[in-house]
């Protein structure tokens, strides 16, 4: 079942002291299936965040449209398609005035809690996101990471459908990327669809189960990790010990170290031949490990396509 | 509904009253009401009035910079800290966010002129042992004009950054309390510039309605249905003009 679907949406908006208008969007199609993780892949500059806005109503397309759960707002979301709805800043602000726990419960009734049930649910999500014993602290006095937590949980403050999570894991130290990364995938856990927006391509090759590929405000693909990455073998690395570097006639090492001797091999007959080459050398085998094409490799090759003349 | 104008209104009320900065107005105010008990002395036989003209000034002229200072921040603030996108994102319409900005601010300001007239009260009664009821009614007057000017600047801070938003309020606040002025010069002034000043005396809100300062200082009576008029005109400008912001607003890309 399609949550999201963004229909041709273009988007232009006005920079500098002229107010020039740059298009930003140029006809972003994509669609988002119930309680996947997709991640809305881009270099910096892609159009990621303008998306998200046109998805919450914070801009509004110049042309076609955005339909969250089978409704199309005018033009943002209607409200009850944002009853449905989480969503994680990029670089959450929130008020510095306000304490942690001020800041759920201030959220959880713009959504219509109150009272016990809403201090109670407050409690449960500072606490689910390793914020148990800060929620009386100004968030003034909050840590990047710790904001970042609380945006998590103010996100879910509504158990919501889907959760929007705009570059979420920018700026924030291995622990603290790892932290959200859990925190991501409970919220799948939850049975929530997840839509992410990243240029970190190793976090999103761990969480997603689809990725959409944005490039100058262009959807470039839109695929599963699997139909992109597969099984497919790029290469095998191999490694021979108790040989010369010139031991094997027909085979140049890529690097030594010691008696080790590495090799780039194209495929698996070729990892056959080299076997038999070693054992008949005289060495014995150190290592062969298959190299597969990461979402790097793909996004490298395909950005750099794009930008190249 | 009800409840998120509310939470919107309160939280705007907490982030002013934890601004270090509405301290500072309020202890100016206090200063400067005490300082009209010094001026007082200059004066033979008219301390009381002096204590009364110069303490509804300070208390008009700081509730009116409380309004101007954190209604021109109002929404430029949230929208430049982006504050605004994860209450947006939420089943708030934008209407209803300009509306609870407003009270929150609104809040304030009650707060803000109640607290000032505790004060103010306390003086007059200290120098003259009675309180007349129509200086009720003139802080009751300075509350409307306040409706009016945070109305003001809400427009203003609905598509201006706070120096231009702040230059636009205070400009309508002077020219607003000189909109009589413009209406006999318009009648002196020969057609086509006439009807044009004319214009600025119709558009601009007549806050010398809400000043009856002079009759409280000179105990001149003021009937009951000025303060109806006052009540009703504040009431309509501050709609008109939460209706322009809130049409401004509503169709605003919030970059």
């Amino acid at each position: 079942m399609t949550i999201l679907r963004f229909e041709n949406v273009q988007k232009s908006l006005p920079f500098g002291f002229w107010l020039r208008k740059k298009e930003i969007l140029r006809g972003v199609s994509l669609s988002v299936q119930q309680g996947e993780i997709y991640g809305f892949l881009g270099p910096n500059g892609a159009g990621k965040t303008t998306s998200i806005k046109c998805l919450l109503g914070l801009l509004y397309p110049d042309a076609g449209w955005v339909e969250l759960f089978g409704e199309r707002g005018d033009p943002g979301p209607t409200l009850a398609a944002r009853r449905r709805l989480g969503y994680l800043p990029e670089q959450p602000y929130f008020y510095p005035h306000l304490k942690g726990r001020e800041l759920l419960e201030y959220f959880g009734r713009l959504f219509g809690q109150r009272g016990a049930p809403l201090r109670k649910k407050a409690a449960e999500l500072l606490e689910e996101v390793g914020l148990a014993g800060e929620g009386e602290k100004l968030l003034g006095q909050y840590s990047k990471g710790m904001l970042q937590r609380l945006g998590v949980a103010q996100a879910l403050i509504n158990d919501p459908d889907l959760v929007v999570f705009d570059e979420p894991m920018t700026g924030l130290d291995p622990i603290g990327r790892r932290h959200v990364k859990e925190l991501i995938m409970a919220v799948k856990e939850r049975g929530a669809t997840v839509f992410f927006s990243s240029h970190i391509l190793s976090d999103a090759e761990a969480l997603c189960d689809r990725v959409g590929l944005l490039v100058g405000g262009q959807l470039r693909l839109e695929a599963t990790l699997d139909d992109l990455l597969g099984e497919r073998v790029d290469y095998w690395q191999a490694a021979c010990e108790g040989l010369s570097p010139d031991a094997l006639p027909g085979y140049t090492p890529r690097a030594t170290q010691g008696n080790i001797c590495f090799y780039h091999l194209d495929d698996d007959q070729a990892v056959d031949r080299w076997v038999d080459a070693v054992r008949k050398a005289g060495g014995s085998i150190y290592r062969v490990t298959p190299q597969r094409a990461t979402l790097e490799d793909y996004f490298v090759a395909t950005v750099g396509e794009q930008r190249s003349p | 509904m009800i409840d998120a104008a509310y939470s919107i209104a309160v939280n705007t009320f907490k982030e002013a009253v934890r601004d270090r900065i509405l301290a500072v107005f309020f202890v100016f105010a206090i200063l400067l009401m005490a300082s009209s008990t010094i001026l007082s002395w200059l004066t033979v036989g008219s301390e009381l009035k002096i204590v009364t003209d110069v303490g509804l000034a300070a208390e008009a002229f700081f509730a009116t910079l409380i309004a101007v200072f954190v209604g021109i921040n109002l929404v430029h603030k949230e929208v430049d800290k982006r504050t605004i996108y994860a209450v947006l994102a939420k089943p708030v319409p934008r209407w209803l966010f300009i509306v609870g900005k407003y009270l929150g601010l609104m809040a304030v300001l009650l707060v803000s002129i109640g607290l000032m007239s505790v004060f103010y009260l306390g003086l007059v009664w200290w120098k003259g042992g009675v309180l007349p009821l129509h200086l009720l009614g003139a802080l009751a007057l300075s509350v409307l004009e306040v409706s009016v000017i945070t109305a003001v600047a809400i427009v203003f801070s609905s598509f201006a950054p706070p120096i231009e938003a702040a230059i636009f309020t205070v400009g309508i606040w002077a020219i607003g309390h000189m909109s009589t002025g413009f209406a006999s010069l318009a009648a002196r002034l020969p057609n086509a510039v006439g009807r044009g000043i004319g214009l600025i005396y119709y558009v601009v809100p007549d806050l010398e309605t809400f000043n009856i300062r002079a009759q409280v200082v000179h105990d001149m009576p003021v009937a009951p249905a000025y303060y109806l008029m006052a009540l009703a005109y504040a009431a309509a400008y501050t709609t008109a003009m939460l209706a322009l912001s809130v049409l401004i607003f509503r169709r605003r890309d919030l970059k």
